[in-house]
């Protein structure tokens, strides 16, 4: 009984533990695109916003995104 | 032992609570195809950088200029298109826009018009005897919706596109109250790496509702995702193009796109959902500007679908669109092209 007490804890702290993980994520992520929008021109990773288009990029509309390393893209 | 099969129950029951994988029907292609010729329409003024939305209704058509510097909306009298009025002027003024993002048209003293950064949306009255344009209302979004890139009104509410991930469409009050959010993001890919915000920056939709049908249309402006909800049945079908998915990047949480542009708009009419699709690769476009040139803009194709989302037909068109505004008794879609000084253009179907 005790091994199951002691499981069902660890179990437990784990699930907070990744919770708590997801929610800071997705908060830091609002408040990136906020401070972003604010912001404007080039964003703190490094993306840049080329041309006038209709494609967000940080309170803006552009042509395309690209990030601030390459002009190469995936297929 | 007995004690660890309930344990093995318990971990075996948490891990099969995950997501089971989504497949989504596809189309592949279209029954029948018909290319087009635009007739262009002549205007008597230049007041256009980027004509990005149009909307006729009787003898008032109007147009949206994304990137213009004085005005984003502009009325003219139909057919003749003869300038009336400019409205929605740019600045940081109380009752300026800091951006025209899309607007809907149902009369001359209900046109909404949505301003994403300043996060309002606004409804105008227009006069074309006086020459004039009026705010009537202006309603603040909650500021729960973070962000609002396009919008339906309906009798009571508005209608808009999830920003925050976790669902794919809000319900907002005529006060611009979040009521309920419905729907999710109908992806095939596990991303869990990634925050739902970011899913839905990717998974950015145009939407329209036809409160004849009850059809809420949504489709991506990366991929070939088409998306209807009935609201009068309660039925949601996906449908996926040849494209599929949004294809992107994250970088640092910011949505990067990497596949193709694919829809700017959408119109759900009786009968029919249109849709303008680009097919334009991100890699193509980067590589024009990477050659100095300035790529075309818009888009070369009108896939029509019925109301169950079945491909109906394709239009091939010989002008790059960015919008559309059908006429189906008329025959007639009136269409914005950014490409060239004489944007407003004329198809007839």
């Amino acid at each position: 009984m005790k091994v199951i007490k002691i499981l069902f804890g660890i179990l437990f702290f784990i699930s907070i533990y990744f919770y708590a993980q997801q929610k800071n994520k997705a908060l830091n992520e609002i408040t990136f695109s906020n401070v972003e929008a604010l912001a404007g021109g080039e964003g703190g990773s490094g993306t840049h916003c080329v041309g006038s288009g209709n494609v967000e990029c940080m309170g803006y509309n552009v042509e395309y995104k690209i990030t601030g390393y390459s002009l190469d893209y995936e297929e | 032992m007995k004690h660890f099969l309930y344990i093995l129950l318990i971990v075996c029951g948490l891990v099969s609570c995950n997501k089971n994988k989504l497949t989504n029907p596809r189309y592949t292609g279209f029954p029948v195809e018909e290319a087009l010729k635009a007739q262009v329409i002549s205007l008597d003024t230049v007041l256009f950088r980027y004509p990005y939305r149009v909307m006729v209704k009787d003898s008032i058509a109007i147009v949206m200029d994304l990137h213009n510097a004085d005005h984003f909306y502009h009325a003219f009298t139909y057919p003749k298109w003869e300038h009336i009025t400019s409205f929605g002027k740019r600045g940081e003024a109380p009752e300026e826009m800091l951006s025209g993002e899309t607007f809907h048209f149902y009369s001359l003293d209900s046109i909404w018009a949505l301003d994403a950064n300043k996060m309002e949306i606004t409804r105008w009255s227009i006069s074309p005897a006086h020459k004039s344009a009026e705010r009537v209302e202006t309603i603040k979004l909650d500021k729960a919706l973070v962000r609002t890139l396009d919008f339906s009104p309906m009798d009571s509410c508005f209608l808009v596109p999830d920003y925050l991930g976790k669902y794919r469409y809000d319900v907002v009050s005529k006060e611009g109250k979040l009521i309920k959010s419905e729907g999710f993001i109908p992806t095939e890919n596990n991303y869990e790496d990634i925050s739902l915000p970011a899913l839905a920056q990717a998974w950015r939709t145009f939407i329209d509702y036809n409160p004849q049908n009850g059809v809420l249309a949504m489709v991506t402006q990366l991929g070939e995702v088409l998306e209807i909800y009935n609201l009068k049945d309660g039925t949601h079908s996906v449908f996926y193009g040849p494209q599929g998915e949004p294809v992107f990047r994250i970088i640092e949480g910011d949505c990067i796109p990497t596949g193709i542009m694919g829809f700017s708009n959408v119109k759900v009419t009786d009968k029919y959902i249109y849709t303008v699709f680009h097919n334009r690769s991100f890699k193509d476009i980067g590589a024009a500007y990477k050659r100095g040139e300035k790529p075309e803009s818009g888009g070369r194709f009108i896939y029509v679908f019925n109301l169950k989302g079945e491909p109906v037909k394709k239009y091939i068109l010989d002008h790059a669109i960015q919008c559309i505004d059908v006429n189906e008794q008329t025959g007639t879609i009136i269409a914005t092209d950014v490409n060239h000084d004489e944007p407003i253009i004329e198809f007839r179907i």
